[in-house]
């Protein structure tokens, strides 16, 4: 027997358990970098699912629903989530041209969320508004989500008969703190819902 | 009612009037404070540093692959109690607006040290894991590679020249 005969075998066992061992160092070696950075935002309804979501309310009603953030940016980030309402003619922010809305926020949700997780907040809602005879058109009066009342000043919603509702759009921007500037800074994306006020 | 009952009545009355004047008077003087819209917004503003310097700090941690997710915790509550903060004040309720704010200090106390502390032993599985992971992984390959060699070199010695002589 020629031990030169096995000398492929040999070093092919070798080679193997020599990666074998080296895995460890490979694998910390050897990572893609992160090319895409960015921030998930989404509202989920009542039963944790993309289905059932509020649209039709009454006035003094609590509607639930669920926030959802997702942080890919590779840090932990400090979100600052404006909760906004408006009517069918107010500004929205504009996910096209990357704008938040001009609107003033009615409260600021702050949200930190570590690097590839993800935060859920429960949000319960209601409305108190009213339908003005004279003028056809709903006066909202104000905003109670998770126990907190919030003012909804010179807001009123018209008989949108294209879509047959009075509408009202509660929509939630997302904010990022930036240590360098010293400040929020707007993340050009937001979440909206789209609700009809009955009478 | 005789002249005796009245002078019962009224002693017990003036008791109860001392008693309770007494009462007003041991009462803590910040029962009766009202805060201004100053007062509320400093108190905001302090609430908030006090958060960003915290954010720094668990920012640190995560940098030193520490887990964040329980200081992330702590700072969502701390967040929470200054949106109330805020709100109160927009609605004019600028003591409520200092409560909050206090609340959401107090929730921060000993935060940072907190912080500092993981980010510290994470720092130290960092450099454990490296040397473990890698460094022990590059020599244990080395080892095997050398380690071929010298069992190659001798079933040569060994076997290859019985082989030969066969």
């Amino acid at each position: 027997m020629d031990v030169r005969d096995y000398q492929a075998l040999f070093l092919v066992i070798v080679a193997v358990s020599a990666l074998l061992v080296a895995s460890p160092a490979l694998s910390r070696l050897l990572v893609w970098p992160r090319t895409e950075s960015f921030t998930e935002l989404w509202i989920l309804g009542p039963n944790h699912m993309a289905e059932d979501y509020p649209y039709n309310v009454s006035r003094y009603e609590n509607y639930s629903i669920f926030l959802g953030i997702g942080n890919r940016l590779g840090h932990l980030a400090y979100y600052g989530i404006a909760v906004k309402f408006r009517n069918q003619t107010q500004p929205a922010a504009d996910s096209f041209n990357r704008t938040y809305s001009s609107l003033p926020t009615l409260c600021n949700v702050s949200a930190f969320v570590p690097d590839e997780q993800v935060l859920e907040l429960p949000l319960t809602f209601s409305l108190n508004y009213s339908y003005n005879d004279a003028l056809s058109r709903i006066e909202f009066y104000s905003l109670t989500l998770n126990n907190v009342l919030l003012g909804l000043t010179d807001c009123t919603a018209t008989w949108d008969s294209g879509r047959n509702e009075f509408m009202g759009n509660l929509f939630f921007e997302a904010w990022i703190y930036n240590a360098t500037v010293g400040d929020f800074q707007y993340h050009e994306r937001f979440v909206s819902l789209r609700l009809n006020m009955t009478i | 009612m005789g002249l005796r009952g009245l002078l019962r009545g009224f002693s017990l009355r003036a008791v109860v009037v001392s008693v309770l004047m007494l009462s007003v008077a041991a009462m803590p003087v910040r029962v009766f404070a009202v805060a201004t819209a100053d007062e509320a917004q400093a108190a905001i503003d302090g609430a908030q540093a006090q958060i960003i310097t915290c954010y720094g700090a668990v920012a640190e941690a995560e940098r030193a692959s520490g887990n964040v997710t329980e200081l992330a915790g702590v700072l969502n509550e701390a967040g929470a109690l200054l949106s109330q903060a805020r709100v109160a004040l927009e609605n004019g309720e600028f003591d409520v607006a200092v409560e909050f704010s206090s609340s959401c200090t107090a929730r921060l106390e000993g935060f940072t040290d907190r912080a500092v502390t993981l980010r510290d032993s994470a720092a130290h599985e960092r450099s454990l894991d490296f040397m473990v992971n890698v460094v022990g992984s590059v020599a244990g390959t080395v080892a095997v590679i050398f380690a071929g060699w010298v069992l190659w070199v001798y079933l040569k010695r060994k076997y290859g020249q019985a082989g030969s002589a066969v």
